[in-house]
């Protein structure tokens, strides 16, 4: 497994699931993708986009697919694979007999940690994940969704993997959960881990990941850098105490793009500077400053408006 | 090997734990539901043509064991149709009961999906899963097992001063038809019946002390077979009419001998052995083929 390897390579993966009596359904078309080691991806789309197929071809799940894939540089279904890859799976359904730390146990072994290392790495990512302590040698059927979503953190983490598929790993959680997940993550980045990251919420993947892939019925309609994917134009918003015509005729006159929403005032401008001189018209129109704000295009715009114009309906 | 032990250990883990009741329900009474269906659905010509091939593997002619049962005493027909009809449909009923709980069990849980996937990512081998699942819930039943023989020797012993170890093998067998069933539902994450399978086997055990002839018991092993499942079905089949007699038919062909089931009989052990590995291989393999398609 030479580390040179990206962590990732997927070429032409397409997926057809054959339903016998309707006409074969692809879920995934010819899609193409590079993680490189010790980045945290993004991998973003609707439901039914065929996000969950993908991460069950990537850890072996599925075996039927074409086009070519590689995890960590052996094929997915492989041993050597699999022994470098960690799962969070988009639904977690642990045995609600077994405790929070006999789960772990559990999936550890499976992945051929020895116990002894398991006795201090199973206390150490609980509380890392956020499971209360009191929790841990309880029996999981009781446990809320959120604590089951840490314990789920935890046991994808249990095998100390080079690889992580995290399929909606904030699901479920608080707000400070959700903090704790987007800081584990950081974490795992910096300490060199690959982390695959299934998710709807946005601003989570916005915070966290340096490059997203959108994923629509089946193909990568849109790849790279969050920056470079957001409108290179930023947003101006301002508010003021009044809204005179004239104002309304001057912004325009600096943009073809002035809208006003809500009261808020939204000029797209060209860079940065351009929002220099906006307080002083608003001062020569005889109103007031109450707000004024530069907006670079969200992910979630980013999203919309690609998702939005692909198939038209919202994520 | 290592990870079947593994999962075989949270197997018997989470049976020991558990409370559910839907598995022995559905292994214990839909097989002798749906042998009966399958009795009665079955065209003349069918029938007819079953009862050969049986008695032809047996080497044995199927008017020949009817003769036998006309014109014995009341008391030799009891006995032989008591010890020929339960040991005989126990066989049938542990592949086609097993074959339906593990379906109706698979196919009425979406749990499968998901924690398959979990265990699947995984470095192990996938039929590791299925042989853990199982080798856990065959050790669960042991529960069972024990259980009935204690209750055995006790209701024995106290009717007739001696122990009855027909009993014994007899719970034996019954607590491994349904293990196999568990096996599948602690592998889709149901509930196992460990509990409730303690609770089965007392009361298979008493009804087949209360109806069962137990000296058959103490001179055949074969009658080992019917001493939970067994009693009910003698209870069964003489209310069942033209019905019930093609249960007993069956169940002569498949011991033809007034002392059943004789283990020095070559054709007894072919056919006992035939079936036993058809009921396991067609369980794991079925298995196996459920692990790929729910995986998925």
């Amino acid at each position: 497994m030479a580390a040179s390897t990206p962590a990732l390579e997927i070429s032409g993966l397409t997926k057809v699931f054959d339903t016998k009596t309707l006409e074969p359904v692809p879920v995934l078309d010819g899609i193409d993708l590079t993680l490189e080691r010790g980045e945290i991806f993004g991998f973003l789309g609707r439901n039914g986009a065929g996000k969950t197929t993908t991460v069950k071809i990537l850890t072996g799940a599925i075996r039927d697919y074409e086009g070519e894939c590689r995890v960590l540089g052996h094929a997915p279904a492989s041993m050597e694979a699999r022994q470098g890859v960690g799962l969070l799976p988009e639904v977690l359904d642990f045995q609600g007999w077994l405790t929070a730390v006999e789960i772990m146990e559990l999936h550890g072994r499976l992945h051929g940690v020895p116990r002894e290392r398991l006795s201090d790495s199973v206390p150490q990512l609980l509380t890392r994940c956020g499971l209360a302590q009191d929790a841990w040698n309880r029996r999981v059927g009781p446990f809320s969704k959120g604590m089951l979503q840490r314990l789920g953190i935890a046991v994808s983490l249990v095998g100390e993997p080079e690889l992580v598929f995290l399929d909606e790993p904030t699901a479920n959680l608080d707000p400070v959960g959700r903090r704790q997940v987007r800081d584990l993550l950081l974490d795992l980045e910096r300490e060199g881990k690959t982390v695959f990251l299934n998710s709807h919420l946005l601003s989570d993947v916005e915070r966290t990941c340096s490059r997203v892939a959108i994923l629509e019925k089946g193909r990568i309609v849109q790849q790279g850098d969050i920056l470079g994917m957001a409108h290179v134009q930023p947003y101006v918003h301002l508010r003021t105490t009044t809204v005179p015509p004239g104002l309304l005729e001057d912004l325009r006159a600096m943009s073809d793009d002035v809208a006003v929403l809500d009261g808020t005032i939204v000029v797209r401008v060209r860079t940065a500077d351009d929002m220099d001189p906006i307080p002083s018209l608003v001062e020569r129109h005889g109103a007031r400053l109450r707000y004024l704000d530069l907006a670079q295009e969200s992910l979630e715009d980013v999203f919309m408006r690609i998702v939005g114009a692909e198939g038209g309906g919202a994520a | 090997m290592r990870a079947a032990l593994i999962i075989a250990g949270s197997t018997i883990k989470c049976g020991m734990r558990s409370k559910g009741i839907w598995t022995v329900v559905v292994a214990s009474v839909l097989p002798m539901i749906l042998l009966y269906l399958v009795l009665l659905a079955l065209p003349d010509t069918l029938y007819d043509a079953a009862i050969q091939l049986v008695a032809g593997f047996h080497g044995e002619d199927p008017q020949e064991a009817s003769d036998l049962i006309l014109e014995g005493t009341d008391d030799d027909w009891n006995l032989f149709v008591t010890d020929a009809t339960v040991s005989g449909s126990m066989k049938l009923i542990g592949v086609i009961g097993t074959a339906i709980a593990i379906l109706f069990t698979v196919l009425t849980n979406e749990a499968a999906r998901r924690s398959l996937q979990h265990v699947l990512s995984h470095p192990i081998p996938r039929v590791s899963v299925v042989l853990g699942a199982y080798l856990g819930a065959m050790a669960v039943t042991l529960a069972s097992i024990a259980t009935m023989t204690v209750f055995a020797f006790l209701l024995y012993l106290a009717q007739h001063q001696e122990a009855n170890w027909g009993l014994f093998v007899g719970a034996g067998y019954y607590a491994i038809g349904i293990s196999v069933t568990a096996a599948y539902c602690v592998l889709l994450t149901t509930a196992l019946p460990s509990v409730i399978g303690v609770l089965f086997a007392f009361f298979g055990t008493w009804v087949a002390s209360q109806t069962y002839n137990l000296r058959v018991a103490l001179n055949n092993i074969s009658n080992a077979f019917v001493d939970t499942i067994g009693g009910v079905w003698m209870w069964v089949v003489p209310r069942l009419g033209d019905f019930g007699t093609r249960g007993v038919d069956w169940a002569i062909l498949i011991n033809t001998k007034d002392d059943a089931f004789d283990w020095a009989d070559t054709g007894n052990m072919v056919t006992a052995t035939i079936l036993a590995v058809v009921h396991i291989a067609f369980a794991l393999g079925l298995a196996g083929w459920l692990l790929n398609r729910k995986a998925v």
